[in-house]
């Protein structure tokens, strides 16, 4: 048991090479360096991978770790985050899933599950509150996720339990394979699908009745959540927004001011924005609401096509991301087919960023002659081509003909391709880049490209430069916005609240409101200096790990197009991030961070961080 | 300059559901103010026209701290708009910060 409130106290660790399953006590000298999630996910993987380790190996693990405040009174906090090493990026990764997947494990007693080796045949994990079993999975490798997952329950007779599962990508390993969770949820990025494929892991089952999170401080942790509520309650965004729009309403604001990825980033205006707006995908597609545990945002929709080639399906409405990279990335402007690809990915288990990244780099491909028909499996790729989205998204997910290769993703197709691909292939670290513009905001441009994960927008946040707050065309103390919005973004997935409320909590550094939340729910005597410490820590053995699988400054670049071609229109025209400033702001933010000029950390800011126990110089 | 002039011509789009409950096509206006020629003025007029952007806008009489102007694809903080001024044929995009994805 710890002594610090809202943990369960214990780790699961399952080797499915052994099929041995254990038990482990959660240290609180560990809690108290790391808090949770995001903090342990780094902690253990660090620990307990070798260097070089290969993604899809035996040795590689995979983690999965909740917050301490998830499962508690602490509304918008439902997320399970899971990390590994990446396939795609061959460094670290962390990707978060919402839904109630996270407070079920810890009601059945768990606060993570760490996977280890590989089982011989398919199998799945069934956590049924502290009975654990490793199960046949035979029956159900090649099925979609959501047949999976239905199959599982009627086998269990448990039609109430959490599943997180894998598709048929996944278990061809295909490079951005993602986990879904709960069935409407996904852990997307980085390709942990194909992680947990290697280890022959279809799914994880969890039925979570016995334990209950207790918080340290009662009154204060409901004045914290009172307040929080009524914040929520009174805000449009939260209130109506969300509810009604997803986060869909992103499409018409980049578009509005010149940012909106389009054609492969050809240009961040497109012209038949409105036809994919948060308005027309609501009118068209909207059915119903759902909420993540304990959370009255209601950001999630059910949606059903009801008119052309797909009429009746009925899935998942399409979020911004989605409708960025199937929609305006990929020249397509039919919500509906997008509302179609993103059920394909979610079935298959795809990442929807990177496998619409990919599909727009291969458009570009054709567009300039680079692939023909002839290459493409008699596929014409042109940007706006429907049908050619859909074919090639089931063609990746099968890993079949062409698929095979799209699903390599832009970083490898381009090496492969050379032709001067790499200028054009959307991608930083490997990870495809997310619906946020890097030249349209230079604090973005700098986030990016020290990102521990790549292409992803979770790590660095654009909104305070799009609010006006930070202006978006200057490089001028960029290094500390990144460095403050880092730290905060660290935090919100160690304490593990959702994205969608960091705004009431506060983006731009770590604050009293941080210190509050968590001492009052965990019992913890922390400052802002010591909670900073923290977020310093995990953001340095994030960067450690990736130092050590041989990352450093030259893989802090953004795509070249980026750096050589401004935005060729629009309200941002003219806009783009020159090599020599991308340099300058690097030079200041690892002189910020305390790591050298090729930013590796130093021996000094290890020491420091105390990190000194797992970290050996030199690294 | 255009001191002399009496009404300068803007276009004003309603964007992430702040469109939502306003006579709207397309969810834009043209619409003529008189001087002062100030964002702040503009929405006041705006304000006045439809009631219900009020409700949208404002929170305790205060602009809400996620309203996202932009004038010419450039943001403006809310606090910022009583001094900026705006010309004849602006552009104005009101809508939320919102978190994308």
């Amino acid at each position: 048991m710890s002594k610090y409130s809202a943990y369960c106290g214990k780790l699961l660790r399952v080797n499915l090479t052994s099929g041995v399953i254990t038990e482990e006590n959660l240290q609180d000298d560990v809690l108290e360096k790391y808090i949770g999630c995001n903090g342990l996910g780094a902690y253990y993987l660090y620990k307990e991978t070798p260097k070089g380790v290969d993604p899809l190996g035996e040795d590689n693990k995979l983690i999965f770790f909740t917050g301490p405040l998830t499962g508690t009174i602490f509304p918008s906090a439902p997320k399970i985050g899971i990390f590994s090493k990446s396939p795609l990026t061959n460094g670290f990764m962390d990707s978060y899933a919402g839904g109630h997947f996270g407070a079920e494990l810890k009601f059945a007693g768990y606060d993570g599950l760490i996977v280890e080796g590989k089982s011989e045949k398919p199998v799945y994990l069934w956590i049924n509150d502290g009975h654990i079993e490793l199960c046949d999975a035979s029956k159900y490798w090649g099925k979609s996720t959501t047949e999976t997952r239905e199959a599982i329950k009627k086998d269990l007779e448990e039609p109430l339990i959490r599943i997180a599962v894998i598709g048929p990508a996944g278990e061809k390993l295909v490079n951005y394979s993602c986990i879904m969770v709960d069935g409407t949820h996904a852990a997307g990025r980085g390709g942990l699908g194909a992680v947990m494929g290697a280890k022959n892991l279809k799914a994880i089952a969890i039925k979570g009745t016995k334990n209950s999170i207790k918080v340290a401080n009662k009154e204060k942790a409901m004045e914290i959540v009172e307040s929080l509520f009524e914040e929520i309650r009174t805000n449009k965004v939260l209130s109506t927004g969300l509810p009604t729009y997803g986060t869909t309403g992103a499409t018409m604001a980049n578009n509005s001011t010149g940012i909106l990825g389009t054609r492969n980033w050809q240009t961040e205006v497109f012209e038949n924005a409105e036809n994919i707006s948060n308005v027309e995908l609501a009118d068209k597609l909207f059915e119903k609401t759902l909420s993540c545990y304990q959370c009255p945002v209601r950001c999630v929709h059910y949606c059903k096509i009801k008119e052309g080639k797909y009429s009746g399906l009925e899935t998942m409405k399409p979020q911004y991301e989605t409708v960025y990279s199937f929609g305006s990335l990929c020249g397509i402007s039919d919500p509906n087919v997008i509302a179609k690809a993103n059920h394909v990915c979610n079935e298959t288990g795809l990442d929807t960023i990177s496998a619409g990244v990919s599909i727009a780099f291969i458009m570009e491909c054709f567009e300039k002659g680079i692939l023909k028909e002839e290459d493409l499996d008699g596929i014409k790729a042109e940007f706006g081509n429907s049908d050619a989205l859909i074919e090639l998204l089931e063609k990746v997910a099968a890993k079949e003909g062409i698929g095979e290769f799209v699903g390599l993703g832009t970083k490898i197709m381009s090496e492969k391709l050379g032709q001067g691909t790499h200028k054009f292939a959307i991608n930083i670290k490997g990870l495809e880049l997310a619906g946020h513009s890097v030249r349209g905001y230079k604090g973005m441009s700098l986030g990016y490209a020290v990102s521990p994960r790549g292409g992803s927008h979770q790590d660095m946040r654009h909104i305070p430069e799009r609010s006006g707050q930070f202006d978006r065309r200057t490089i001028k103390d960029k290094e500390q916005l990144v460095h403050d919005i880092m730290s905060t973004t660290v935090i919100r997935d160690t304490f593990t609240y959702c994205a969608m409320i960091e705004g009431n909590i506060g983006r731009v550094g770590l604050s009293d409101k941080h210190v509050k939340i968590i001492n009052a729910i965990c019992g913890f005597e922390f400052d802002v200096e010591d909670l900073q410490k923290i977020a310093d820590r995990i953001i340095n053995l994030e960067r450690c790990f990736n130092v050590r699988e041989g990352m450093d400054r030259k893989d802090d670049i953004l795509p070249e197009r980026f750096m050589t071609e401004p935005i060729p229109e629009g309200p941002s025209a003219g806009m783009y991030t020159p090599k020599e400033e991308l340099d300058e702001m690097l030079d200041k933010y690892y002189e910020l961070r305390g790591w050298d000029q090729n930013g590796v950390p130093l021996a000094e800011t290890i020491r420091n961080l105390n990190l000194d126990d797992i970290v050996k110089q030199p690294i | 300059m255009h001191s002399n002039q009496s009404y300068i011509e803007v276009n004003v789009k309603f964007l992430f559901g702040l469109e939502k409950g306003l006579p709207l096509k397309n969810r834009q206006t043209n619409i003529k103010i008189s001087q002062p020629f100030t964002v702040q003025h503009l929405i006041e007029v705006l304000e006045k026209m439809y009631p219900k952007l009020k409700e949208n806008i404002r929170y305790k009489g205060e602009f809400v701290p996620y309203l996202n102007i932009v004038v010419n694809g450039c943001e403006i903080l809310p606090i910022q708009a009583r001094n900026k001024e705006l010309r004849e044929g602006d552009q104005i995009v009101l809508m939320y910060v919102g978190v994308g994805g």
